[in-house]
């Protein structure tokens, strides 16, 4: 498995390359220009080639390119245009935000959406059911941006409880880390959490009709130890699956849900970048995000063999 | 060990830091745009140049009427029958980095503000040379009077701001600065500075403020916080439910739909700021299409209601925007009454359709760059693009956002080609409140802004008025130069907006001006 695994993560070279050739290929193609940005009203268009030119993009797309895949090779991910600071250090500065609500929002959504389906599946047809779809549904059909205004409205203008907006880094205590952390993870969690219970439910649904479960029920298994211990861990596969997948619909939501909360992580740092068009920090976040994506899917390919001994590598 | 050396670890010290035990006091603002870029010789961003207000200063402040005003000189002596101007620092300016605030480090940032600035034509002309004999003094030998050169020298956007000799001199103006060192009442705290998020300044206790009061950026900048931090917060609904809830203290620009909520709360003030506000404009093209047509810009000046694209952009509060405009900013001496009826006297559609028929338009498509994310521009083009469309104009109307506006509106192609019509713009209302700082007035053809006016009318008053003697010649030459935009229409007015800023009820003294001092601010 540890070949396997050394295998894998060679293959996403080639996969990060194609990726990265292609985002330089979009931004090259893309209109926009961060000279004529930078240069504001008042600029000649002298001006603004002067300052195209003292950033390099005048010239050739290739030797851009090139340029930028030896920098990266190198570890230098280059400097914001329009920061001057090193993307590295931009994206280390936004980097705590980001990871800390999507593990937190990971952790929630896990621990409500896997429960809620196997007790949708359990309780097949019944009010309970229905309940347990009807938020799935309400979850996944309801944008982020509305879920989030609506939860600050609520518990942090309304109640009080919690803040508007803002991070605190873990750093400064567990307490206010949370408190400004909490509604943007039930807001981003909402659309995972309803994604994974769907799921799980189905193939709950569709493990519970197995002949095994028949014999575990005849031979007197506790409801408990069926649904736990024998058809769960059955059905982890396909979970396993969709949280893996569903991690691209989490990086999507980060974007929204940073903005509606004011956390100054790597969505905001995307975005940002994409308005102004500063190539670097663009490129820079892009290839971050999909070398992740590449390493989360490795992780599910390993789980599987955890969940399913018959799976080998 | 030098001088200067010595000066740096003395003031150093001296930096803001309340006295143990005692509870700093942190003003939370919130500005309109992420803060990008520290320099404002290099870009011309409106957030940058409210930074450069906190960080540097300039040799001469502009009070709430736009006069001149001396702030970091004593004041000057004119000599030579107006051909030599001596002006002396005052005394106790430090840098931020503690050595004092020399001649020769104005010398350098002047020489680098005048490669990047737009007036450097105005200058090129009139100056013979800049010196610093000595580390007080600079003398401006001049080719001609230039009574305008404290005006000018006023600048807010971009301002001539003062900078170490050893940074001004050793950095391309084409280029950023890499490191922030000022002389103005706040330091920059570099090591909070987050962009997209973050950035803190402290109270600089070796700032010694002039004893005026302050007024705009003139006057002595007193100081009555320990330190400044600006949040950035993109979504205008969050900002707002963080300023009702006392997160933060004071909303720079409030999105006009949230003013009512924040009316509502009891612990929020809402009012005028900046007296001035922007003026919202649309910029056909004069060398290229439909729009180059003199006849046809008139029509479509008269098919556009300026007061609904101000209520479309700003909502029904009059307090908010004045409509109609002309081309000078009304309220200002500058403003004149030349040629206002015909903003004022709103034509029938059926007289405009005539106007267009009459121009000879058989029907051309015109490209309006329409950007998206642009809250205000997005509001009144719809209104005039609707407005064009009922009048007969066959518009192919492209939904885009402000980076592609920025980058297309450079183009001089043809319009099947990737050219353009009419984008919308805004530019701050202090600029039009004389020709001479109005970039979108300007009609040097070639040379000027894009969509590239042509008209040696507009370019007379403007050439003459910098020179002009008196009041009454002045005067003449801004109903000329009225009179002259609206024949040749270099830009369609659409109204001027004036946003209002929102605070807590604890923050007090915020000053009035065209952009967002913090000297005078206090919090209980």
């Amino acid at each position: 498995m540890i070949a396997y695994a050394l295998r894998r993560i060679t293959a996403t070279i080639p996969v990060i390359l194609v990726v990265a050739f292609f985002v330089f290929s979009l931004l090259y193609l893309a209109p926009g220009d961060p000279a004529a940005v930078i240069a504001g009203d008042q600029a000649t268009p002298a001006d603004v080639e002067r300052i195209r030119e003292s950033l390099g993009l005048d010239r050739p797309f290739l030797v851009r390119f090139f340029d930028w895949l030896w920098d990266v090779l190198r570890g230098d991910l280059g400097n914001s245009i329009f920061t001057n600071l090193p993307v590295s250090h931009m994206i280390a500065q936004r980097i705590e935000p980001t990871v800390s609500l999507m593990l937190l929002t990971l952790a929630l959504s896990l621990s409500f959406a896997i429960p809620m389906g196997v007790i949708a599946a359990w309780k097949h047809g019944t009010i309970i059911d229905r309940a347990v779809m009807f938020l799935a549904v309400f979850g996944f059909s309801t944008p982020v941006f509305v879920i989030g205004y609506l939860l600050a409205y609520v518990f942090a203008l309304k109640l009080d409880w919690l803040p508007v907006q803002g991070f605190t880094s873990i750093s400064e205590g567990l307490g206010p880390f949370l408190r400004n952390l909490i509604l943007p993870a039930v807001a981003l969690g909402l659309v995972y959490m309803a994604l994974i219970a769907r799921i799980t439910r189905a193939t709950m649904l569709d493990v519970l009709s197995q002949d095994y479960v028949r014999t575990a029920k005849a031979k007197g298994v506790g409801q408990k130890g069926i649904l736990f211990i024998h058809a769960l861990k059955n059905a982890a596969v396909p979970i396993v699956t969709i949280v893996g997948i569903g991690f691209a619909v989490l990086i999507g939501g980060a974007v929204v849900t940073e903005s509606v909360f004011a956390i100054p992580g790597l969505g905001r740092l995307t975005v940002d970048a994409i308005l102004r068009r500063d190539y670097p920090v663009i490129q820079g976040v892009v290839l971050l995000f999909s070398f992740t994506y590449v390493v989360v899917n490795l992780i599910v390919d390993l789980l599987y063999t955890l969940f399913d001994p018959r799976i080998r590598y | 060990m030098k001088r200067r050396g010595f000066l740096a670890g003395a003031a150093a010290t001296t930096l803001a830091a309340p006295a143990l035990g005692q509870k700093a006091k942190t003003l939370i603002f919130v500005p309109q745009a992420n803060l990008t870029s520290l320099d404002p010789v290099w870009t011309t961003a409106t957030v940058t140049r409210n930074f450069a207000l906190m960080t540097y200063e300039t040799l001469y402040g502009r009070d709430v009427s736009f006069n001149p005003q001396p702030l970091m000189v004593q004041g000057h002596v004119i000599e030579d029958d107006g051909k030599r101007w001596t002006m002396k620092l005052r005394d106790g300016l430090v840098w931020h980095d503690g050595t004092p605030v020399l001649a020769r480090d104005c010398l350098a940032s002047l020489q680098r503000w005048l490669k990047r600035d737009a007036v450097a034509p105005i200058f090129d002309a009139r100056v013979d040379a800049i010196e610093a004999p000595d580390g007080k003094t600079l003398v401006w030998r001049l080719k001609k009077p230039f009574p305008l050169l404290a005006h000018f020298l006023s600048k807010v956007q971009p301002s001539p701001v003062m900078m170490p000799e050893r940074i001004a001199a050793s950095t391309d103006p084409f280029k950023q600065v890499a490191e922030i060192v000022g002389c103005g009442p706040f330091r920059f705290v570099k090591e909070d500075y987050v962009s997209g998020s973050f950035a803190s300044f402290a109270r600089f206790d070796g700032y010694v403020p002039r004893n005026e009061p302050a007024s705009y950026t003139a006057g002595g900048h007193k100081v009555f916080v320990d330190r400044v931090e600006w949040k950035v917060i993109p979504d205008p609904a969050t900002a707002a439910n963080a300023l009702a809830s006392g997160e933060v203290d004071w909303l720079e620009l409030p999105q006009p739909d949230l003013i009512p909520m924040l009316k509502r709360n009891a612990g929020v003030t809402t009012g005028l700021l900046d007296v001035f506000g922007t003026i919202a404009v649309l910029r056909p093209n004069h060398l290229v299409g439909p729009t180059a047509n003199p006849a046809l810009r008139r029509a479509m000046m008269a098919a556009i209601d300026q007061k609904e694209c101000m209520i479309a952009a700003m909502g029904e509060d009059p307090s908010t925007w004045r409509a109609p405009i002309g081309f000078l900013t009304p309220g200002s001496p500058s403003a004149t009454e030349a040629g206002m009826d015909i903003v004022r006297k709103q034509k029938s559609r059926d007289e405009v359709r005539k106007m267009v028929q009459a121009s000879g338009y058989k029907g051309e498509k015109l490209v309006v760059l329409h950007p998206t994310d642009q809250v205000v521009y997005n509001a009144f083009i719809t209104v005039a693009v609707d407005a064009l469309r009922k009048v007969g104009l066959n518009i192919d109307e492209q939904m885009v956002d402000w980076g592609t506006v920025v980058q297309r509106r450079t183009s001089k192609a043809e319009l099947d080609k990737g050219g353009w019509s009419l984008f919308p713009a805004g530019a701050p209302a202090a600029e039009f409140t004389d020709p001479l700082l109005s970039n979108p007035m300007r009609s040097n053809g070639a040379k000027a802004w894009f969509g590239w006016p042509d008209d040696p009318r507009i370019e007379a008053a403007y050439a003459s008025w910098i020179d002009a003697g008196t009041d009454a010649e002045k005067r003449k030459l801004e109903a000329d130069y009225q009179l002259a935009a609206f024949d040749s229409v270099p830009i369609i007015p659409c109204g001027q907006y004036l946003p209002h800023a929102a605070w807590r009820k604890n923050v007090t003294g915020l000053l009035k001006g065209s952009a967002p001092v913090f000297w005078g601010a206090d919090k209980a």
